[in-house]
C-alpha cells in the first residue's frame, strides 16, 4: 500500500467517524480500487488512478447533526482551497485532490450547491442521479463504501468521454470503460448493461454508441453491451 | 502520448497544490509553544528564530485551549512541510518525465 492509499483509508475512516460515510458515494477513478473485489475472480486491474478523488453527495442530504467537513480533514493535512471562478471547494493534499459533488437537475446552474449539513458547497454535475440510481457497498480499506454499479460507471464514462475537452481525459474514461465492461462480460454480466442501457434515454444511448463508433474495437464492445 | 499527458496534468496539479500548501504554511501562527517549569509552576514561551538565532517571548500561563492551538499549528506545519517536501520532489521527477516536447 502506499502513502496514498493509506491518505484515502484514514480520509474514509475520518468521514466513517463523523457519520458522512453512509452519506455519500464513491465516484470516478478511485472506484476501480474497489471494483477489484467486486471482480475477484476474473482479470481485473485497477488502471492509472490521478490525485482527484470525487465523493458523490446525494440530494437531499439528511444529516443530522451537520458536520463541519473542514475540520474532520484539516488535521489529515488536507488544505481548503476555492476552484475556479466560481470558487468551488476543493480539499487538496500533496497525494490527493478531494471534490464534493452533488447531481445538476433541471435546467441547471454553473454555481456551487451550498451543502450546509457538511459546512461546505459542492460542484453541480450531470448524469449523477444516474450514478445514484444502482450503489453498491464494497469493501475499501476496510470499510464498506459506496459506489455506483460498474455498468453504471462504464456508460458513464462512454458518455462523458466525448464531452471531454482534453484527449488525455477522453482517452482515460475509454480506458476505464473498456476495463470495467471487459471484467463485466468476463464474469457473465452483459445482461446488467444491456439492462441499464436500455432504461437511458435515447440521446444518452446515441451518446454511447458515438463513443463506441470512435473507437479500434468499438464493434466488439457494442456486442457485449447491446447485443 | 496517453501517459506523457497525464503526467503534464499531475505536474500542473502538483505545482496548484504546492501554491496552496505554500498558502497555507504562511497563515499558521510563527513560532513553536515552549513550557518551562519554574519553581513547580509552568509558563508558556514562543520560540521563534530571528536572525538566525532562537528567541523566546514570554507568554505566562495559557489557558488550555490557546496551548491547544499552538500544539495544532505545530504538528501542522510539519505535515505541510512534509508535503511540500513531497512535492518538489514530484514536481522535480514529472518535470523530468515531461521534458522533450
Amino acid at each position: 500500500m502506499n502513502d496514498q492509499q493509506r491518505l484515502v483509508y484514514r480520509l474514509f475512516r475520518s468521514l466513517e467517524g463523523a457519520g458522512v460515510l453512509d452519506h455519500v458515494v464513491l465516484i470516478g477513478s478511485w472506484c476501480l480500487l474497489a471494483y477489484k473485489h467486486y471482480f475477484a475472480g476474473v482479470p481485473f486491474e485497477p488502471g492509472i488512478r490521478t490525485r482527484d478523488i470525487d465523493l458523490l453527495v446525494p440530494i437531499p442530504l439528511r444529516l443530522k447533526p451537520p458536520v463541519d467537513i473542514e475540520q474532520i480533514l484539516g488535521p489529515l493535512g488536507f488544505i481548503l482551497r476555492r476552484g475556479g471562478d466560481r470558487g468551488y471547494m476543493q480539499f487538496v493534499h500533496a497525494e490527493l485532490m478531494l471534490e464534493f459533488i452533488v447531481p445538476e437537475r433541471g435546467r441547471g446552474s454553473d454555481k456551487p450547491y451550498d451543502l450546509r449539513a457538511l459546512g461546505i458547497n459542492a460542484q453541480p454535475l450531470r448524469y449523477m442521479d444516474f450514478l445514484c440510481k444502482d450503489v453498491l457497498r464494497l469493501p475499501f480499506g476496510g470499510l464498506d463504501v459506496s459506489v455506483p454499479h460498474p455498468a453504471r460507471f462504464a456508460l458513464l464514462k462512454l458518455i462523458v468521454s466525448g464531452r471531454r475537452q482534453k484527449p488525455v481525459k477522453r482517452e482515460n474514461d475509454l480506458r476505464q470503460a473498456g476495463q470495467v465492461i471487459r471484467a463485466l462480460a468476463a464474469s457473465g454480466q452483459q445482461e446488467k448493461l444491456r439492462e441499464v442501457f436500455a432504461t437511458m434515454p435515447k440521446k444518452w444511448q446515441g451518446d454511447v454508441h458515438r463513443a463506441l463508433a470512435a473507437l479500434p474495437d468499438g464493434e466488439k464492445w457494442r456486442q457485449m453491451i447491446l447485443e | 502520448m496517453f501517459l506523457k499527458d497525464m503526467l503534464k496534468e499531475e505536474l500542473a496539479n502538483s505545482r496548484r497544490i504546492q501554491a496552496a500548501v505554500e498558502g497555507a504554511l504562511r497563515k499558521l501562527p510563527p513560532g513553536a509553544l515552549v513550557r518551562k517549569k519554574v519553581g513547580g509552576r509552568v509558563y508558556c514561551y514562543l520560540a521563534k528564530r530571528k536572525a538566525g538565532k532562537v528567541a523566546f517571548a514570554y507568554l505566562g500561563k495559557l489557558p488550555a485551549g490557546e496551548i491547544r492551538r499552538y500544539e495544532e499549528a505545530k504538528q501542522r506545519r510539519a505535515d505541510y512541510r512534509k508535503q511540500l517536501r513531497d512535492l518538489k520532489q514530484q514536481i522535480r521527477y514529472l518535470e523530468k518525465a515531461t521534458r522533450g516536447e
